[in-house]
């Protein structure tokens, strides 16, 4: 049995309450002490209370007179029955304060479902994890899903409803919701976000049945309409395509960032790594092409790479099509004019030879006469790509919304709800939208923050978080996901079920019920409805997907893709808006961890920035955070530089989702709007646009000084590449690498290379031990990690889920400018080779719990010491700060709080705290411990059950969320434990092992599977 | 006609003038006697509390608010908190060694400037005892340097070089200032003696008693004499000791053998710089020419170009050994030293430290005071800069590429560095204005009449 299947029994067990939401109720938001200083509802509280006290005050009632006092963490006891979320103090017997639940729900990301298990201490949400039942996440997760958690105790929240400004009863807007259901719909209009709800589904089609004239537009700012088009276009069906990558030997992307932003990103990782997973030099992995004009995540994972500026890329794609045409695949494509690239002979080769097991996957810059060209090869070419029906009506639709936009313009709508988008910011510029909202009388707002449009709107509400609320969510293959509330709204919010049941359904319907109902005739069609919910409950999802694959069949052999007669002038180039690793679209904007979480490749901060190419800068003489004008016609914007290798000479990359004017302290006006550059007929990038070098610089925040690739600006005259060269020379010891070719012939080469620099084998790590030398380690278990730098694409959720578990706080743009951030995992990028198309080595770093630590023994109060199984452990109770211990650290893992980090935490965000891990004080290191926490919360659960510690009895957090599964951790004694077995692998090695450190932590080779066509005999191997 | 002793041409040079023990009293005594405070001293003075504010304010601050106020970070997490520590104790060490290995030595030229130094030790010590105590981050927890028994049996962990760091310069401080305290016994009692009133009880009660009798003298000389027996070791120890903190670490460009010479090289080099400096200031403010002379300035800078000699090899022979072992960790780490971002702070070190003190070869130079006065403050510059060199660019680049980063300072690691100049210039104007800036009694032994044999040595 799972973990999580375990755990989740428990849900089941106590599912007698039933989760219910809070319509209707009187009082029994949980609340935060703030929230609860209103004189009026405490007292009001405390005389329900006293109707209990007047029965004879029992222990129970007195605890829970206690605890509504306090408002402990918002835990206090509610007073109806029915509406009951498992209160804390009066939690069924076997609750066990301590003691973490479990319960599974899902995150809705845009049309996607992404499946978590949500860690509840207290029955307070401290935790998100993959769930390891749900398809797309696979027991994974990403950087959003572990930071939703901050996002839930978010104190910038919007907070009840506001009607102009001023605070108003919901049942105001329960009776103007009312109003407007004429039964006829003419002038309201619904906008939302991209949604996968099968309740939402039901919801539209009551409201197109009730309200037949009304309109209801879907909008996503960054979409993929392209690419259904482009599916419609070759198989007459607008259809979802799920990319099977664990089938796919050879995959070609050109300019979709699978691995790193764009959507499905966990359930594509954790295929994708499946097939790089190499044991020894008779496996076999996946090979994967990128072409891409700024290096993303995926990017940096390729085996070969493509510099090629967007505009260029359809090009590229008709050339792979003509040569791929010419290798006898059945498919239509003329010959075009020829780049004469390798690459592209090449990656046609691969993907003719692998038939069967080759995919191409398109980003969302390509049109969709070219999606449907892909579709098309990838149809021929049998890739291992499956198609599900696509629900039209939730997904993002340009051309509705510029109707709406124009109706709006038009004074045709008058009431127009809004769904949790942010439109006046994030809307294409051509459309107006803040100026056509001023032109609808009645504008509802449902947001989870005052922004940009809830301004503009006369009603904003409160909108409940996915942890506070019902629903449902469907991956791409049909499986309904249910989402489930872990405690009660914080902020007096609303779902969006309770937003549009007044005016769809003339009443207000409770969430629970509209979700179960749904449930009930859509989508548990057989067996025992109660036992299946409460399955589904306990599963976070329902077994049967509620549709099968469907088989296509081209419409046509024939593409219509004509090229696009694309020229870019001289001295112009082509500016490429891509959403942002950390805020996405912008919605993320409000969030500290994913503010902070240096983004991969440019370990950027805090910002966004124009992202140019090394040579450009230097032809231009622009420096790092150079203010520049940026315009496109009569449209400009004023963003600072940011030199990056990998960025192709023609092309400017702007992140969205920044430069935000809204009532969120940590996201506002942080980084640099490029939405005004954005209109509707080239939302993903925009030719001639030029650039105006200002003089004026901005201070970027960047984690990393050195990649490799840029000057030294401050070294002496003459020697400006001086790091560089350093850099360089030192990739191969740190990040050790080599081909898979080589590898083969050559298995050895890991170890040989490791032992040249062996330190003597005599000295035993014991003898050193400051206390306990007789120890023997050889006994218990002995904590060890391994990381796979082969599947490991820089992905950042490690970090976060570290951020989260382990209570590490944000420090601002400024505290990272000092080089003061707190993360306990770094990701380290370096570069080599041609400024223009580098190679990329990643490598996440923490503590790697060294044998014989350096820290150790220069601490001079000893506060930082070995533990008997292994673990090289602070003790922030004895730690003075001396910062002795960082110095002589030669991985440079170990944090240190120069300032009282937590001291303003509001109260709010401490409940996003974990109980398990102290919270640090000023002046004290810290850095990881190996989830130590878990790992004594699993020895004592063993000790309990009368066993040793069993392998996967826990996972530490970093280790739970990663989607390429690169991270393994266990018992070293245990030879059978995963992490034993990926240590003797033959590319174990230790970091810095010349040191003789004797790290717990050891890394797996790097390996990048090269086509011998594309590596020059003297490159072949040249990493060693 | 008689043939001058070689005692008289050593008194001439040493004590210029026809002087005798009466004179040299007077003029030495005469100073912390004096009845109106001298205007220049007010101005000094009122300058170092004006420094000394800053410190306080400064360091109320850091306690306040964090180490966080300075430029540290992740990987420079020493920064010029740490450059000071050692700098000042460095500076600290030619009291000693004038005092302690000069005395054993029977170097009779240190007794115009041995109490200088001494004292100058002392304040200089005090200033870098300051800095291990505020630069931790829990400073209301700093006494857990110290092995105080405790209910937990937690100890200080004695393989630490911090702790190592901690007792030397601890015993330094209590060692240097037993022997600048016994030195000084005699010269309170002559000023004691010509005292009145409180001045002479507080004179007396410091004097313990002292007669100037021939057994005291027996007992003091002797007794003097196991101090400098003592202190002996402690010169070449404590900066061997500091030179730890760095020498046992696994980062390269400190985890180097020939730390401890070299720190002890450099530590005399900039105490001396120091005492140069101050004793300019001191002959000049209270016209004592006569008593620290010309020749004593001389003496001073041949043991600064021997020590800045020796600093100089240590330079290129880290940089040989760093080629020579063909560590590529090792190497860059020089390499970044000379070349990269702060390469401007190396070459300041190399310039002051080792071409400067080459001018020290010709007679000329070591003789002209505006000379000498610039070059031992730039020794001072190039000595800061050493430390400089050692702490922050050393951790600035070390193993990982990913970790490197830049440090820049703030203003308040400025302000509590030269509050540190307050703290040392108010201690040390108040021993001027009350206690005498030369040993009076030792001051008499260069005399002709101290010398019982005339000149018929043993030689």
């Amino acid at each position: 049995m799972s973990q999580i299947e375990k755990k989740n029994q428990e849900f089941v067990k106590t599912n007698s309450h039933v989760l219910e939401d809070t319509t209707n109720q009187e009082f029994g938001y949980w609340k935060s002490l703030k929230d609860i200083s209103s004189e009026d509802d405490y007292n009001r509280f405390l005389k329900q209370s006293e109707h209990n006290v007047d029965n004879g005050l029992s222990r129970r009632n007195f605890l829970s007179l206690i605890a509504a006092s306090v408002a402990l963490a918002g835990l206090e006891g509610c007073k109806k029955p029915v509406q009951k979320i498992i209160p804390y103090v009066e939690a069924e017997i076997g609750t066990i304060p301590g003691i973490p639940k479990y319960y599974a729900s899902t995150l809705p990301f845009k049309n996607n479902a992404l499946g978590v298990v949500i860690e509840n201490h207290d029955e307070r949400p401290v935790k998100v994890e993959g769930n390891e039942k749900h398809p797309t996440s696979l027991g994974k997760s990403n950087s959003f899903a572990q930071a939703s958690t901050l996002e839930m105790y978010d104190p910038d929240r919007a907070r009840g409803v506001k009607f102009k400004g001023n605070k108003v009863d919901w049942n105001e807007y329960l009776k103007f919701a009312k109003s407007i259901n004429d039964g006829n719909g003419k002038g309201l209009a619904v906008l939302m976000q991209e949604s996968s709800s099968p309740t939402i589904k039901s919801i539209q089609e009551d409201f197109k049945k009730n309200l037949p004239n009304a309109d209801w537009v879907v909008y996503e700012s960054v979409n993929n309409e392209n690419l259904y088009d482009g599916i419609e276009l070759a198989f007459s069906k607008r259809l979802q395509p799920l990319y099977r990558l664990e089938k796919a030997q050879i995959i070609v992307s050109l300019g979709s960032d699978f691995l790193g932003v764009d959507d499905n990103n966990i359930y594509h990782t954790r295929k994708f790594a499946q097939n790089r997973n190499i044991v020894d030099e008779n496996s076999t992995m996946n090979r994967l092409y990128v072409a891409e004009s700024s290096i993303s995540s995926t990017g940096s994972s390729a085996d070969h790479r493509l510099n090629v500026p967007q505009h260029e890329m359809e090009n590229l794609l008709a050339e792979l099509a003509y040569e791929l045409k010419q290798l006898g695949l059945r498919i239509e494509a003329k010959k075009v004019k020829s780049s004469n690239n390798l690459w592209v002979k090449a990656a046609a080769k691969d993907l003719f030879d692998g038939r069967g097991e080759s995919i191409i996957i398109g980003g969302s810059s390509l049109s969709k006469e070219f999606h449907q060209l892909i579709a098309l090869i990838n149809y021929n070419l049998k890739a291992p790509v499956d198609y599900y029906p696509l629900n039209m009506s939730q997904v993002s639709s340009i051309n509705n919304f510029e109707s709406l936009c124009n109706d709006m313009k038009n004074g045709k709508i008058n009431n127009l709800i809004i769904l949790g988008a942010n439109p006046v910011y994030d809307s294409p510029v051509d459309f107006d939208f803040a100026e056509s909202l001023k032109k609808v009388k009645n504008s509802v707002h449902l947001t989870n923050i005052i922004d940009e449009t809830s301004k503009l709107c006369s009603w904003n509400i409160a909108m409940n978080h996915y942890f506070e609320c019902w629903g449902d969510a469907m991956t791409y293959d049909g499986h309904v996901s249910i989402v489930q509330p872990q405690i009660m709204p914080l902020f007096d919010s609303k779902s969006i079920i309770q937003v549009l049941s007044p005016i769809v359904h003339s009443k207000e319907q409770s969430a629970y019920d509209t979700v179960k109902n749904v449930w009930k005739s859509n989508i548990i069609k057989s067996g025992n409805f109660e036992r299946e919910w409460d399955k589904v409950l306990h599963d976070g999802l329902y077994k049967k997907p509620i549709f099968k694959k469907v088989n296509v069949r081209p419409a046509s052999k024939i593409s219509t893709a004509v090229l696009n007669n694309y020229s870019l002038d001289n001295d112009k180039f082509e500016i490429v808006f891509c959403p942002s690793s950390s805020v996405y679209d912008g919605r993320y904007a409000n969030n500290g961890w994913l503010q902070e979480i240096p983004k991969p490749i440019t370990s950027l901060t805090w910002d966004n920035a124009a992202l140019i190419s090394i040579k450009v800068a230097k032809k231009l003489n622009i420096k790092n955070g150079q203010m520049l004008e940026i315009s496109v016609g009569d449209k400009s914007i004023n963003i600072p530089a940011f030199i990056t290798p990998g960025q192709n000479q023609k092309s400017i990359t702007l992140e969205l989702g920044y430069g935000r004017k809204f009532d969120g302290r940590i996201g506002n006006e942080v980084g640099f709007n490029v939405y005004p550059l954005r209109s509707s007929d080239s939302p993903s990038f925009i030719l001639n646009g030029s650039i105006k070098v200002l003089n004026e610089t901005y201070p970027l925040a960047s984690t990393q000084d050195h990649h490799g690739l840029e000057d030294d600006k401050y070294a002496a005259p003459g020697f400006d590449d001086l790091a560089n060269k350093e850099t360089q020379s030192r990739i191969p010891e740190l990040v050790k690498q080599s081909t898979l070719d080589y590898y083969k012939d050559n298995p050895d080469w890991v170890q040989k290379k490791v032992e040249q620099h062996k330190p003597d084998k005599n000295r035993s790590w014991a003898d050193h031990s400051m206390y306990n030398p007789d120890w023997d380690y050889s006994k218990g278990p002995q904590w060890g990690m391994s990381i796979d730098l082969t599947s490991c694409t820089s992905c950042n959720a490690c970090s976060i889920a570290c951020q989260s578990e382990n209570n590490i706080p944000v420090v601002g743009k400024q505290q990272v400018m000092n080089g003061r951030e707190m993360h306990w995992i770094r990701i380290d990028n370096y570069f080599a080779g041609d400024p223009d198309n580098p190679e990329v080595s990643t490598q996440s770093v923490a503590c790697v719990h060294c044998e014989l630590a350096p820290c150790e023994s220069v601490c001079p109060v000893a506060a930082t010491t070995h533990s008997s199984d292994g673990v090289n452990q602070m003790t922030y109770n004895r730690c003075l700060g001396t910062r002795y211990c960082a110095n002589n650290c030669p991985y440079k893992v170990r944090k240190f709080n120069f300032y009282n980090y937590t001291r303003d935490l509001p109260e709010v965000v401490q409940m996003a705290m974990n109980p398990d891990v102290s919270i640090r004080f000023r002046g004290v290191m810290e850095k990881c411990t190996y989830c130590y926490q878990r790992i004594s919360s699993a020895r004592i659960t063993a000790e309990n059950e009368g066993r040793e510690i069993k392998d996967g009895d826990f996972q530490v957090a970093c280790q739970q969320s990663c989607p390429a599964d690169a991270i393994k951790f266990g018992d070293i004694n245990d030879p059978n434990s995963e992490v034993s077995k990926a240590k003797r692998r033959n590319r174990d090695y230790a970091l810095l092992a010349h040191l003789g450190t004797a790290p717990r932590t050891t890394y797996l080779a790097k390996i990048r599977n090269q086509n011998p066509m594309l590596v020059s005999k003297s490159q072949n191997g040249s990493y060693q | 006609m008689s043939i001058k002793s070689k005692a008289l041409i050593r008194a001439e040079k040493l004590l210029p003038g026809n002087q005798d023990f009466t004179s040299i009293t007077e003029d030495i005594a005469g100073v912390p006697e004096q009845k109106k405070t001298p205007i220049q001293w007010w101005l000094l003075f009122g300058f170092s509390l004006s420094l000394l504010s800053i410190f306080v304010g400064s360091v109320g601050f850091l306690i306040w608010e964090g180490t966080g106020i300075w430029g540290i970070n992740n990987p420079v997490f020493w920064g010029w908190a740490i450059i000071n520590f050692v700098w000042w104790v460095g500076i600290g060490h030619a009291g000693t060694l004038i005092s302690a290995i000069l005395h054993l030595f029977r170097q009779n030229w240190r007794n115009a400037i041995n109490r200088f130094a001494e004292t100058m030790t002392l304040f200089a010590v005090i200033c870098a005892l300051v800095f291990p105590g505020i630069h931790v981050g829990r400073i209301w927890v700093a006494y857990w340097f110290l092995p105080l028994p405790n209910q937990m049996g937690m100890w200080p962990n004695m393989r630490s070089p911090l702790i190592w760091d901690f007792f030397a310069v601890f015993t330094y401080f209590t060692v240097s200032l037993l022997f600048w305290y016994t030195g000084l016994i005699p010269d309170l009692a002559t000023l004691r003696d010509r005292a009145k009133g409180l001045k002479k009880k507080v004179y007396g009660f410091f004097a313990l008693g002292w007669r100037g009798g021939n057994r005291q003298w027996q007992h003091y000389e002797l007794a003097y004499l196991v101090l400098a027996g003592i202190s002996t070791p402690l010169v070449l120890s404590v900066h061997s000791v500091v030179s730890s903190d760095f020498a046992t670490s696994v980062i390269p460009g400190w985890h180097t053998t020939i730390f401890p010479p070299y720190f002890v090289a450099g530590a005399i080099y900039s105490g001396f710089g120091m005492v140069m400096t101050l004793s300019i200031i001191a002959r000049k403010v209270y016209n004592l020419g006569h008593i620290i002379t010309v020749e004593h300035l001389d003496k001073m800078a041949q043991i600064m170009l021997l020590t800045g000699c020796m600093v100089g090899y240590a330079y290129s022979m880290e940089f040989f050994v760093a080629w020579y072992s063909g560590n590529p960790y090792e190497s860059f780490a020089f390499v970044n030293r000379a070349l990269g971002p702060y390469w401007w702070g190396y070459w300041a070190m190399i310039f002051c430290n080792v071409v400067v003190p080459q001018f020290f070869w010709f007679e000329k130079y070591r003789r002209h005071i505006p000379f000498l006065f610039i070059t031992s403050i730039l020794v001072n510059i190039g000595m800061w800069f050493e430390r400089f060199v050692i702490v922050v660019i050393t951790l600035h680049r070390d193993f990982m590429p990913g970790a490197w980063a830049m440090y820049n300072p703030t203003m308040w690691d400025v302000a509590i560095y030269l509050g540190t100049f307050g703290l040392f210039f108010t201690g040390f104007l108040l021993f001027l204005r009350f206690l005498p800036m030369v040993s009076i009694a030792e001051a008499k032994l260069v005399l002709p009449e101290s010398d019982p044999h005339h000149g018929d040595s043993h030689e």
